[in-house]
């Protein structure tokens, strides 16, 4: 700022910041009929549905919110619950500028949605699978127990999902690391050394492996090549889908929640097909994630490497 | 949560520079083939990946790392914790764990974008390259190797003779004209150069192939190294047998896969099966498990036996180990109802001793106390301290051993006259072995019937 009103010398201070803000202001209205033509032209689009668009911001919120409890209680306020909720909307603000951080309460709504989908389509419990049955049922007392407690993670997941929250330790590690970040750069000096404290003691206390997306993709891991089972999402749930599709194709698990999406069909089929699930069985999982679609005869010719092929070319491997 | 059950396949610990200072199996295999050395900075890209973010950011993460060790695509689960900054021992490193380990083969390269590749490589190390015409004689030529000089003048001087004129095809014979295709990819050799030269000649021209001539690239199997004078290499590079250093590697990976998809099948992952197949299975993998154990044993013995081996010794505490080697064999013990007795939690000895090779023959003798003591025994790993002198010692309830079992019983491949129950004979040979390189001693005291106590004895702290 300063720099700029140094160099335009013939300008008045005021002046170039009323010409910024206007200049910010047209921009908004430029992009006013898109963004709304959109919305209202596409009222089968269940990315920005206003569901989806409440649930990432209720969710951004309570990540502001738990933050600044941490913040509140290191400080030893004396209402940090009403210390939080003050500030919560602009902390919110900042961290809903991070792309990623977005992304992935954007892409947990659309899993979300699909879960709600399912149950209601085709009766496929959001918690208990058939997949985690067996698992649960398993001889072997470490696929058990970890089946267990992915069971458990993914019956809380629902609950705050229900409540549009998301513990911060449910996570990943990079997307914590850059909302610790963002909150650092949001507190004042004054309450630095508080916020320290609550910093280093999420940090402490926080652990991937234990998180419903480190469960989810451990259990996965060690199924190895049997895996493909969870590509069935009639017979895995859409938690395990998803992890077990971002796994098997090479893309982020983000990116592979919102290849669920009715704009990502392509996406979707490619990547089953990159997974090496057969032209069938990616029809039957079409029957419960998109009822109303049927796939092109052609599809059948598609070769798994070169799904896989077109896959990797794709600008958007990762999320961000 | 946090109180599920955990096995881990592998731990590691790396250093605040990202090395990797111990890594067990089949990690450390892992960390060799991606070209890395132990201890040396992490070598598996998506490891080092991980470790760093996890060191930089304070967090506890936990990821499925995918790798390729020239065989195989491995995907592995990695939780890597880092150990604090406060904890200035651990020098702020990070403590890896694998949870598991799936291998698939790598996907065969398309033929053409490795043809491709090849010959990109070609152009970039060629240390001759010329354009000839269709009748492979030399329109230009190009040389940046010294030893090459008299080849490229005497090419760049004769316009009427084919370049195939002035080198020599060992391969080859000598026939005065050969097609293209038969030099491409051939050996030659070169007066003046001590060198070996690999052909490529590309085809230019379209639609008949070669109708505009070739390009003709000499790529040398060696770097260019004007005469030094050779180190006498003769003695060393021979020493013994090779079935550790050149088998083992080539051995392991099948077997490990052998047991990867044996424990997949036994422990249905893949879906349900009838428990015949299911006990089948899991005979295959504890097999497997054997073989590796022998091929680790064979590779130990090539390790102590060669006259470089040498130990790094360390400060350590024989209690920390002792409680490590019942942790690890803990399980094993509980399968035979054998009480695994280790040194208190609040007891402490230092030894001046490698850590990694204590740990090692302490594995090995509490492995061996449990496989040959009756069930329903106890095991106890015991501490004393005997003037500068160390001692930690594993005494079992088992039969023991006479005076001339005793005698022998270090020797190498002795068995004891037992057979078929999985040892290779190795272990208390290749353990003496490492103690006596750790400069301490191995010993045992028994009577035959009432059990037997094995002795690892090692310099004191300094």
């Amino acid at each position: 700022m300063i720099d700029r009103t140094a160099s335009q010398s013939d300008e008045a201070p005021v002046e170039a910041m009323l010409r910024e803000a206007l200049e910010q202001g047209d921009a908004v209205l430029d992009t006013i009929g898109p963004i709304l033509g959109h919305l209202l032209a596409n009222d089968d689009d269940t990315l920005f549905t206003e569901e989806i668009v409440a649930r990432v911001r209720g969710v951004i919120l309570h990540i502001a919110w738990q933050l600044l409890m941490a913040q509140g209680k290191a400080a030893a306020t004396e209402d940090p619950d009403l210390f939080a909720k003050n500030h919560r909307e602009a902390l919110a603000a900042n961290l809903a500028s991070h792309q990623a951080l977005l992304m992935h309460c954007h892409a947990l709504a659309v899993e979300w949605h699909l879960t709600l989908c399912l149950d209601q389509g085709s009766a496929i419990d959001p918690v208990l699978t058939p997949l985690l049955q067996a698992l649960v049922a398993s001889d072997d007392e470490a696929t058990a127990a970890s089946a267990m407690t992915a069971l458990a993670s993914q019956a809380r997941f629902i609950q705050h999902q229900r409540r549009m929250e998301l513990p911060i330790n449910e996570l990943p590690g990079d997307l914590l690391h850059q909302a610790l970040l963002i909150w650092r750069g949001h507190v004042d000096d004054d309450a630095g050394a508080a916020a320290e404290i609550a910093e280093r003691e999420l940090r402490a206390s926080f652990d991937e492996s234990a998180g419903r997306l480190g469960l989810l993709s451990r259990i996965v891991a060690s199924m190895g090549s049997g895996a493909m089972v969870a590509l069935s999402v009639s017979h895995a749930g859409a938690a395990m889908f998803i992890t077990a599709l971002a796994i098997a194709s090479n893309q982020d698990r983000d990116i592979a929640a919102l290849s669920t999406n009715n704009g990502q069909m392509a996406r979707l089929a490619l990547a089953l097909r990159a997974a090496g699930v057969e032209a069938k069985a990616v029809e039957e999982q079409f029957f419960h994630v998109h009822p109303e679609v049927t796939l092109p005869d052609v599809f059948k010719l598609l070769r798994s490497d070169r799904a896989a092929a077109m896959l990797a070319a794709s600008i958007r491997n990762a999320a961000g | 949560m946090a109180g599920a059950t955990r096995t881990y396949l592998a731990e590691a610990r790396s250093d605040a520079r990202d090395q990797l200072i111990e890594a067990q199996e089949p990690l450390a295999q892992l960390q060799h083939r991606c070209g890395g050395e132990l201890p040396g900075i992490i070598a598996i890209p998506e490891l080092l990946a991980l470790v760093r973010k996890s060191r930089t950011y304070g967090l506890r993460l936990a990821r499925m790392i995918q790798a390729v060790d020239g065989d195989d695509v491995i995907k592995a689960w990695v939780e890597v914790s880092p150990s604090g900054d406060e904890d200035e021992a651990s020098g702020g490193g990070c403590t890896i764990r694998v949870a598991n380990w799936q291998l698939t083969p790598l996907p065969l390269e398309d033929a053409s974008q490795n043809e491709a590749r090849k010959l990109a490589i070609d152009r970039a190390l060629a240390e001759l390259t010329a354009r000839l015409d269709t009748d492979q004689q030399v329109l230009s030529v190009e040389s940046t190797a010294p030893d090459l000089a008299e080849l490229a003048a005497a090419l760049h001087g004769a316009s009427d003779k084919s370049w195939t004129e002035f080198v020599s095809f060992p391969g080859l014979g000598s026939q005065k004209k050969m097609h293209w295709r038969l030099l491409d990819g051939a050996e030659c050799a070169v007066e003046g150069s001590e060198r070996r030269w690999n052909v490529t000649l590309v085809p230019l021209g379209q639609p008949e192939v070669a109708s505009a001539g070739f390009e003709l690239y000499l790529v040398a199997q060696s770097p260019y190294s004007p005469r030094l004078v050779e180190p006498d290499v003769s003695g060393e590079a021979s020493i013994g047998s090779s079935i550790g250093r050149d088998l083992s590697p080539v051995l392991r990976q099948p077997i490990a896969r052998i047991i990867a998809n044996a424990e997949t099948i036994r422990t249905r992952l893949a879906g349900p099966l009838a428990d015949e197949y299911s006990n089948y299975a899991a005979d295959i993998a504890s097999a497997g498990q054997h073989l590796l154990a022998l091929i680790d044993d064979l590779s130990d013995l090539e390790i102590v036996e060669s006259e470089q081996f040498s130990t790094a010794p360390d400060l350590i505490d024989l209690a920390d180990v002792g409680r490590r080697a019942a942790g690890i064999l803990g399980v094993r013990a509980k399968e035979r109802s054998i009480e695994l007795i280790a040194p208190p939690q609040e007891e402490s000895l230092k030894a001046t001793a490698e850590f990694r090779r204590v740990l090692q023959v302490l594995l090995n003798l509490v492995g061996n106390a449990i496989r040959y003591s009756p069930e329903g025994s106890q095991v106890r790993i015991e501490l004393a301290q005997d003037g500068d002198r160390t001692k930690v010692s594993v005494a079992d309830n088992g039969p023991g051993l006479t005076r001339e079992q005793q005698a022998v019983v270090f020797g190498k491949f002795e068995r004891l006259g037992r057979s078929g129950d999985g040892g290779s004979g190795l272990g208390l040979y290749i353990s003496r072995r490492i103690a006596r390189a750790m400069g301490g001693e191995l010993s045992v005291e028994s009577t035959a019937g009432e059990g037997a106590r094995f002795i690892l004895e090692l310099p004191g702290a300094a």
